[in-house]
């Protein structure tokens, strides 16, 4: 009996790889690595920052691919997709056609990358990858209902499977779309060189996407002042660049946030603050920013949190110590100087103070990188990290 | 005569020479096989003189000698006398217990900590916890967690214990030089109203806190400036008035089991050299003065007109100085996980939240942790022990090293050890650590 290798073997593999490279603090580096195969995250991102690591390069052979093969990665790598047929197989109306429906996928890709161009990607969210990813959030430190609730996209397109067989992969994934448009692109051009494909797979909806890529260009503009009215306080990430265009570059994959060793990276769920939704902040409560780690900018597909070498950890401020010291153990005399004491920046020091009071720490602001080491430890709470 | 005028000449030069030049040196360490003791004070050019040679009479040949009787160094001496070793234990002031009793700092830290089950529990328990015991049956310890004590009372039971256990005291005796074969301790000078003499010993124990003897040897080590700073008592607090008018809430300290009495630590000065006298002495006079000041302005305050200081400590509150760098240096890790050392000596507790590979373990979830005998053998001297602040162990840990609870572990632990390497006449670096353990459970030392 001759066994071959299939393309769905191919993917019920990677399927397993993406299963354990979410488990959250497994394979360090290599946490969500599925996220950085997405064509569509990889020029997302490159068109909106304009700028491209080695690590895309991951992205950039798959792009390669799929001008080769249609489809290459939906049918080799995409675990969502897996997922996705599964169910599908399961469905009593298995063979349904979606021929009425507008390839929703496809405009998104487009309307998204003509955006990204002005540094705001608008669906990055809806990318396979980041909503399989971003699922397994849940697995990462508290079960907050919240948090569940705004993951259930991912579990209500699998229960939508088993009504709308394979509508996804169809219809409406972007990343799909991207590679339907691009093999379109593709055999076009090459039916205009040839002259022998029939002319209705070659032709392109030029006017579509003229339209699509014009609404992309409008989103584009009109972002950044959508973004400006709410502005977000809020401790990020270190190494987040542009806390205005982070809101639309995060594909809230969530890899940064089962990555964070110390797991003080977590989703924001803060209601008046819908547009950044679930992109991630740093609470600390147990735990403060490591200042030998750079994780979370090595994990982040998108490059919302950019990457920086450890040894830059020491001039990546994510935050500023505020310290109120009312309450201080000093001013006591007891005994306490913890938050000098687990300062790695030197950034800590105590003004002298009068008769034979030690004094009250003050932080010097150009040192303190806000890693929130003093904030944990302080056993009087006098320490609170702000945004800048 | 001729003596006398020497001495005299020599005054009278240093003073000359300390009032009129400016320039200072640090003195190197004295040549030979002698140190003198002060390393860092600043002294008159750099002059030194040489001592004469002279004939010191040997007060005693004994198998262990403790020197230092702070918790530690009772605990050591109390240890190695119940294995049968003739023990003698030296004190500088006239009083055991060093900082726990003299130096008011009356909380015996840490006398609890998590254990495996995550449940928190006694772990301190043998010697100290025979002192902590006494003390709870005087009626003069509170809480039952790291208890409060009265220093007089300590300084009572501690007393009685050494009598009991058949210790050789001797006070007022200031342990000044070792007796060195080799890189075999094999006595230590002490200077006494009686003069100097020697007391030969088997086993000398480190007891100084900040291991003057290790230093003496010439064993290596770290130092570590640190606040120091100086207790005070404060007496009626409870007949303050807060319905006084004009009366505000004042810093009061803690309570000590004595109706209205009150202990009031201080941090004190940061980053202060305690081996310097000459820095030691001026921060005395300067915390003197501002604890009176502060006592009469607290005075002054409607409400407080009774409270008055009823004592200063005795001695200053050192925190920190010299850390051996023995033959296994403790690491924050191993008190983070329950490490178990096979010489383990005995568990300590904590008292302060930390950070531990960037997550805060809070004081009250601390796991306790293994001191190991390896921590309490210098690295070149044989026959010698080191117990007290002054173990081996990494800066990180200074928190929970430098409190009465690991003093008290770690003396015994040295104690039962010296007591013996005695008995089994080998170097104390190489007793039979299963037997040590046995001898220590014996003595009543929780192993976890």
């Amino acid at each position: 009996m001759k066994k071959t290798v299939t393309a769905s073997d191919i993917r019920t593999v990677s399927f397993i790889i993406a299963m354990v490279s979410v488990i959250p603090g497994l394979w360090k580096g290599f946490q969500g690595f599925h996220a950085w195969l997405s064509p569509f995250l990889m020029l997302n991102s490159v068109f909106a920052l304009k700028a491209i690591i080695w690590l895309n390069m991951a992205a950039v052979a798959v792009l390669a691919a799929v001008m080769i093969r249609k489809r290459w990665f939906c049918k080799y790598l995409c675990p969502a997709g897996w997922c996705f047929d599964k169910i599908s197989s399961l469905s009593p109306f298995a063979g349904r056609t979606y021929n009425k429906l507008p390839h929703a996928g496809k405009w998104l890709a487009v309307i998204s990358l003509v955006s990204a161009l002005f540094g705001f990607p608008l669906f990055v969210i809806f990318d396979p990858l980041s909503l399989f990813n971003g699922f397994f959030l849940n697995l990462a430190g508290k079960p907050e209902p919240v948090v569940f609730i705004s993951l259930l996209p991912f579990p209500l397109l699998l229960l939508m499977h088993f009504f709308l067989p394979g509508i996804w992969c169809k219809k409406l994934c972007p990343l799909g779309g991207l590679q339907t448009g691009l093999w379109d692109i593709k055999s076009h051009l090459s039916g205009l060189n040839l002259k022998k494909a029939p002319v209705s797979e070659t032709e392109l909806p030029g006017r579509r996407y003229f339209v699509m890529s014009g609404a992309g260009l409008l989103a584009g503009l009109i972002m950044p002042g959508i973004l400006r009215s709410s502005p977000v306080k809020v401790i990020r990430p270190p190494g987040t660049r542009d806390s205005l265009s982070f809101n639309t570059l995060c594909s809230r994959c969530g890899n940064c946030i089962r990555a964070c060793p110390t797991r003080i990276i977590q989703p924001l769920t803060v209601c008046d603050q819908p547009l950044a939704w679930m992109t991630p902040v740093i609470r600390y409560e147990n735990g403060y920013c490591l200042e030998t780690c750079n994780i979370c900018s090595r994990v982040c597909p998108t490059g919302a949190i950019a990457f920086f070498p450890v040894d830059e950890k020491k001039h990546v401020f994510i935050g500023k110590a505020e310290i109120s010291s009312e309450n201080c153990y000093l001013l006591n005399n007891r005994e306490c100087i913890k938050c000098r004491e687990v300062c790695k920046y030197e950034a800590i020091s105590y003004m002298p103070g009068t008769g034979t009071n030690t004094g009250v720490p003050v932080a010097d602001l150009s040192k303190c990188v806000g890693c929130g080491a003093c904030e944990i430890v302080c056993p009087a709470d006098c320490i609170v990290v702000r945004p800048l | 005569m001729k003596r006398r005028d020497f001495v005299n000449r020599v005054i009278l030069t240093g003073g000359a020479l300390s009032l009129g030049i400016g320039c200072k040196s640090k003195v190197r360490t004295g040549t030979g096989t002698e140190k003198s003791m002060p390393v860092s004070t600043d002294t008159a050019s750099g002059r030194t003189i040489r001592e004469p040679e002279r004939e010191i009479p040997v007060l005693a040949e004994t198998d262990v000698l403790v020197i230092g009787g702070g918790p530690a160094g009772t605990a050591a001496a109390i240890a190695a006398s119940r294995t049968g070793a003739e023990t003698y234990l030296v004190e500088r002031y006239n009083h055991l217990g060093g900082l726990w009793t003299g130096g008011l700092v009356l909380p015996l830290l840490s006398t609890h900590a998590l254990d495996r089950h995550k449940r928190q529990r006694k772990v301190i328990f043998g010697i100290g916890e025979e002192m902590s015991g006494r003390l709870f049956d005087l009626g003069m310890a509170i809480h039952e967690v790291n208890p409060v004590i009265d220093p007089e009372a300590g300084k009572f039971v501690l007393d009685e214990m050494i009598r009991e256990a058949g210790v050789r005291m001797l006070y007022h005796s200031w342990a000044s030089n070792v007796i060195m074969d080799g890189n075999v301790i094999r006595g230590v000078f002490i200077e006494t109203k009686s003069g100097r003499m020697a007391v030969l010993a088997k086993v000398v124990i480190d007891c100084t806190g900040d291991g003057d003897i290790f230093h003496l040897a010439g064993d290596d080590y770290d130092t570590m400036n640190y606040a120091i700073g100086l207790v005070h008592r404060l007496g009626n607090v409870d007949r303050i008035d807060p319905d006084k008018p004009g009366y505000e809430k004042k810093n009061l300290g803690d309570p000590t089991p004595l109706k209205g009495v009150n202990w009031v630590n201080m941090w004190g000065r940061e980053n202060q050299d305690a081996l310097d006298v000459v820095n030691l002495s001026n921060l005395q006079m300067d915390y003197r003065r501002e604890i009176w000041n502060s006592v009469q302005e607290l005075r002054k305050t409607p409400g407080h007109e009774e409270v008055f200081l009823l004592d200063t400590a005795s001695q200053l509150g050192v925190r920190m100085s010299r850390i051996l760098d023995g033959e296994y240096r403790l690491r924050l890790e191993d008190t983070m996980t329950y490490r178990s050392f096979s010489d383990a000596i005995g568990i300590s507790g904590a008292w302060t939240t930390m950070l531990y590979r960037g997550r805060k373990i809070p004081a009250s979830e601390r796991p306790w942790w293994q001191i190991p005998y390896r921590s309490l053998v210098p690295r070149k001297t044989e026959n010698l022990l080191v117990a007290g602040r002054c173990f081996c162990f990494e800066k990180e840990l200074v928190e929970d090293t430098r409190i009465i609870g690991t003093c008290l572990v770690t003396g015994q632990g040295a104690g039962a050890a010296a007591g013996l390497a005695v008995r089994e006449k080998v170097f104390p670096r190489n007793v039979n650590v299963k037997r040590l353990r046995d001898l220590l459970k014996q003595q009543g030392v929780w192993m976890g």
